[in-house]
């Protein structure tokens, strides 16, 4: 350890890479993440599909599917509630087994497909206490009924006995993140929970989980394709591309002083609801992901990147480095782009 | 709930007005006359004529059926042409052999069948996946009728450890209630004559249940193969639900909804197969008694059989429709 | 000029697909199985060592041995050549109940299929009255009206797997009836009866034969299930079920004369299961498993 800290962060993740293996060969999902994550604080994961964000946090989670997947290497880790520090990436099952769901948690992107249509919301709440907390039945019953109350869903009583498909995907999407509290875990993985969500209940449930953040002092790891999402809620955020961190840091450093040209077209296509709706049409980035089985020489991101010169982007694989105070950027030319958006 | 159920006994009245018209014809327009069938081909013609009217013959087709179709109504077949029992009252003696036979075969193919599939459909492309399949292809391609008569040489000849047919032995009985051997004897309290009907049980319940067994394992498999991949299955794990209880709670229970409709229809294979294993066990069940009544011409009680038998098979998948709103919340409240 | 194009592409495409169904073992055993199986029903007459009906009262109930590979019957008859003989009452099973079902099957789903409507409606509740029965029920009752033999009971399993032909060719008739070409061509008003022949019955080929491969092993269980029962061939015909009725009396002491034709049943079955599988599993991806 090179910074002298009193205590570990909660969760601390170190050159983590995860591989599939496929008909095509070995595809390296992610290449080499790293970031830290303290009690109360909020990271952003950004990236398009295919970038290896649902990886990362699968693999925190400890459920990455084996086979085809495979945690190739790196370090998973994560601050116990008694101190003690694991790293997850060589946990046993059992051990996984008793932190999933007590003290790190997960919603997920489809809240009608991720619960399951034959039990009960109740049911389901009442299922990871009963998993990681001695509880009555009735204790079970109370505290699920209060952690529907505390996620704002009317009527909590009723409706712990209903089923999923009788609420609405907002109130799906509450009760899923009932599910996911209702253990007070110390971390909470977001993957995508508002995205199958319309805009005003997507507002809402951002402001829960702030709301929750806060109550809980939670860290929550949020992942999203959508930096509009991001700039509502994160305190740092980490854009991935390919497997790759491309840019991390604050999120004011992230959305001002924008380095990455990735990062600036993120945020070139990005709808800004009311301001200038009209003013700019929506830009899509030209080019589409690049196939993680044969990756392009040099930058991952040339052959999609504006900014592109032959040399060095073609040729040199660009490390991460700093650009700013605690503002990290995998990319060669960032001095000579500048900040200004494209 | 209540107009799909009442839509569905409609369907049900109209499919059993066909299966009686099927019958009707099958028996009275097509072995040619049954005046002659039943007095022989010498018999006078006058006789002949007097019999066709006593039996309404020689009423048009459409008064033929409604008569046969009413008395059907209040369970009046006619006589047995062999006892001499009301045809129906024979039906009635031999359903409980085959009730009791279909019963257990069915119990033992869900006991194996569903766990064989779980395991089969867990690992998918392993090696005990390949084994329990190749079981199900060589279940599916038995013909029973032959697989019963090996079991029957082999444990009850060669080996010599179960009987080698019947209900229970010769000059035994138990004291008749149900006409189940198995729970009649629970019923009089009998231990002893429950473990010689079981003993007796053993062989024809096996042998009947190995095609619903290769039927069920195979669909349990394709089931939780289809539900282990889902998304909420991914939750119960992230709840951090050990493994085994993942696949039973989450996967399993899922799964069950089409197997049990499966499981439900393989009544119609039990039905069919017991008519040859009650041949190979002599047991004096339903089939056999069908078999017997056509080789003997004893038409009351063919006709009576086979409405019967159609109405069971009917009133069963309509039993399993509705039950999966009893496994699945989605339909059961829409 | 396009036209030769067309004709050369298919035999070109097919070919191919059937090396692709090939390619795994179980198809090719299957394949294998139904190829002997068709050899023997030609070549039973030059390859038996006996005549099936020849009775030999000397070598009555003699086990297996190099004189009688598969031992002799209570008649001294020769259960190999009899076992033997039996592929060509399993083939005839297989030509006439399956192919009866086949046409009547086919007739009846164009028919409902392309008229729809009343007639569509009156041909699907036969049809579920049918189905309401199960199925060697169903063959029972009509041998009983027919009378017992084995040509009343081909028939009977023939009319038992009729309504499972009539659903698929009508859920056919109906995916093609709204097709483009088809459309094209009423609009050209050729006749419907052209229509259906022309582009339903080509579509329709594959699946067809899947079905009729699949349908195939049970057809001959079933027709020798009747057979045992004393309700299909009688004796002394060598089919397979009255063989094994035939042996049923003597199992205990004679266990050969039941076993063989048993094992040969399987056999078949199993080899038509195989290739009906794969043939599935090829054409219609979605149902593998």
């Amino acid at each position: 350890m090179t910074t002298a800290r009193m205590t570990p962060p909660l969760l601390q993740v170190r050159d983590l890479r995860v591989e599939f293996a496929t008909d095509a060969g070995v595809v390296p999902a992610v290449s080499g993440i790293s970031f830290a994550i303290e009690r109360g604080e909020t990271l952003v994961i950004v990236g398009e599909s295919g970038s290896g964000k649902s990886v990362t946090s699968l693999a925190i989670m400890g459920l990455v599917p084996q086979p085809p997947g495979r945690i190739a290497g790196g370090e998973i880790l994560f601050r116990d509630r008694d101190g003690t520090v694991r790293d997850l990436a060589h946990a046993s099952a059992r051990e996984m087994q008793g932190l999933r769901g007590a003290q790190i948690a997960m919603i997920f992107q489809e809240p009608m497909s991720a619960l399951n249509p034959v039990y009960t919301i109740g049911t389901q709440i009442t299922e990871t206490l009963h998993l990681h907390e001695r509880l009555s039945r009735r204790a079970a019953k109370l505290r699920a009924i209060e952690m529907l109350d505390l996620l704002g869903i009317p009527e909590p009583a009723r409706r712990f006995d209903a089923y999923p498909h009788e609420l609405s995907g907002g109130m799906r999407q509450r009760a899923m993140i009932a599910m996911a509290l209702s253990c007070r875990p110390s971390l909470l993985i977001a993957d995508e929970p508002t995205t199958a969500l319309d805009v005003t209940v997507q507002a809402q449930i951002l402001d829960l989980i702030r709301r929750l953040q806060a109550e809980l002092s939670m860290a929550v790891i949020f992942i999203t394709h959508n930096l509009g999402v991001a700039a509502e809620i994160a305190d740092r955020i980490l854009v991935m591309y390919a497997g790759q961190a491309v840019e991390t840091g604050p999120t004011r450093a992230i959305f001002r002083e924008t380095r990455m040209p990735y990062t600036m077209e993120l945020l070139a296509s990005v709808p800004r609801l009311g301001l200038d709706r009209d003013a700019r049409p929506l830009q899509a980035i030209p080019g589409s992901v690049p196939d993680l089985t044969a990756l392009p020489a040099g930058c991952l991101f040339h052959p999609r990147c504006r900014h592109m010169r032959p040399e060095p982007c073609q040729t040199r694989r660009q490390l991460l480095e700093p650009c700013g105070p605690e503002h990290d950027v995998r990319c060669a030319r960032w001095r000579e782009i500048g900040g200004d958006p494209p | 709930m209540t107009r799909y159920v009442v839509s569905r006994l409609w369907q049900l009245v109209l499919v059993l007005i066909g299966v009686s018209m099927v019958v009707f014809l099958t028996m009275h327009v097509l072995p040619g006359d049954v005046a002659t069938l039943l007095l022989g081909e010498r018999a006078t013609a006058a006789a002949l004529l007097k019999l066709r009217h006593q039996l309404g013959l020689d009423q048009p087709i459409w008064v033929q059926y409604f008569d046969f179709a009413t008395g059907a109504l209040r369970g009046d077949f006619g006589m047995s042409l062999r006892t001499n029992h009301p045809a129906i009252t024979d039906v009635m003696d031999a359903f409980p052999v085959t009730l009791q036979l279909s019963f257990s075969a069915l119990l033992l193919a869900t006991m194996i069948g569903v766990p064989l599939g779980v395991i089969a459909g867990t690992r998918p492309g392993g090696t005990l996946d390949n084994v329990v399949m190749s079981m199900t292809l060589f279940g599916v391609s038995m013909p029973i009728f032959w697989l019963g008569l090996m079991l029957l040489l082999l444990f009850g000849g060669i080996l010599d450890w179960l009987p080698i047919g019947g209900l229970m032995p010769v000059g035994m009985d138990v004291p008749r209630t149900t006409g189940m051997t198995v729970i009649d004897a629970v019923i009089a309290g009998r231990p002893d004559l429950l473990l010689i009907s079981l003993r007796y049980l053993l062989l024809p319940a096996a042998t009947l249940a190995t095609i619903p067994l290769a039927m069920i394992t195979r669909i349990t498999r394709s089931e939780m193969l289809a539900v282990i991949g889902l998304d909420h299955v991914r939750t119960a794990r992230a709840k951090g639900m050990p493994e085994r209880r993942v696949v039973i709670r989450h996967v399993l229970r899922n799964a069950l909804i089409p197997v049990v409709t499966v499981i439900g229809l393989q009544l119609g294979l039990l039905l069919s197969g017991a008519v040859l294993t009650e041949t190979i066990f002599s047991l004096p069940g339903l089939g056999r008694l069908m078999v017997d009544s056509i080789l003997s011409r004893d038409y009351p009680v063919v006709q009576a059989g086979a409405l019967f038998i159609a109405l069971v098979f009917v009133l069963v998948n309509l039993l399993v429709d509705l039950s999966y709103g009893l496994l699945d919340p989605r339909i059961r409240r829409s | 000029m396009s036209a030769p194009g067309v004709e050369i592409e298919v035999p070109v495409r097919r070919r191919s697909a059937i090396g692709k169904v090939l390619a795994r073992w179980p198809a090719r055993v299957g394949l294998a199985i139904t190829l002997i199986f068709l050899v023997l029903t030609v070549a039973a007459p030059l390859v038996v060592p006996y005549d099936p009906y020849d009775q030999d009262l000397s070598s009555a109930l003699s086990p297996p041995s190099a004189e009688h590979w598969f031992g002799a019957d209570q008649y001294g008859r020769d259960t190999f050549s009899r076992v033997l003989y039996g592929t060509r009452t399993a083939l005839l099973a297989v030509v006439v109940a399956d192919g009866l079902a086949l046409v009547l099957g086919c007739a009846m789903g164009l028919v409902a299929g392309f008229f729809g409507g009343r007639i569509d409606a009156a041909i699907m509740r036969v049809n579920d009255v049918l189905l309401a029965f199960p199925y060697l029920l169903l063959a029972l009752i009509i041998v009983a009206a027919l009378g017992p033999g084995l040509t009343h009971s081909m028939i009977a399993i023939g009319i038992v797997y009729t309504p499972q032909y009539a659903r698929l060719i009508r859920g056919q008739v109906l995916a093609v009836r709204e097709a483009d070409y088809v459309r094209a061509a009423r609009a050209l008003s050729a006749s419907r009866l052209r229509i259906m022949l022309r582009h339903v019955l080509p579509n329709s080929f594959t699946p067809i034969m899947v079905m009729a491969t699949l349908q195939a092993g049970s057809v001959i269980v079933e027709t020798a299930g009747l057979s045992f029962l004393g309700l299909g061939a009688q004796p002394p015909s060598s089919d397979w079920g009255a063989l094994l009725a035939d042996g049923q009396s003597y199992f205990l002491t004679a266990w050969w004369i039941a076993t063989f034709p048993g094992l040969a049943i399987f056999l078949v079955v199993l080899g038509f299961n195989l290739l009906g599988d794969a043939l599935r599993d090829h054409f219609d991806p979605r149902r593998r498993g």
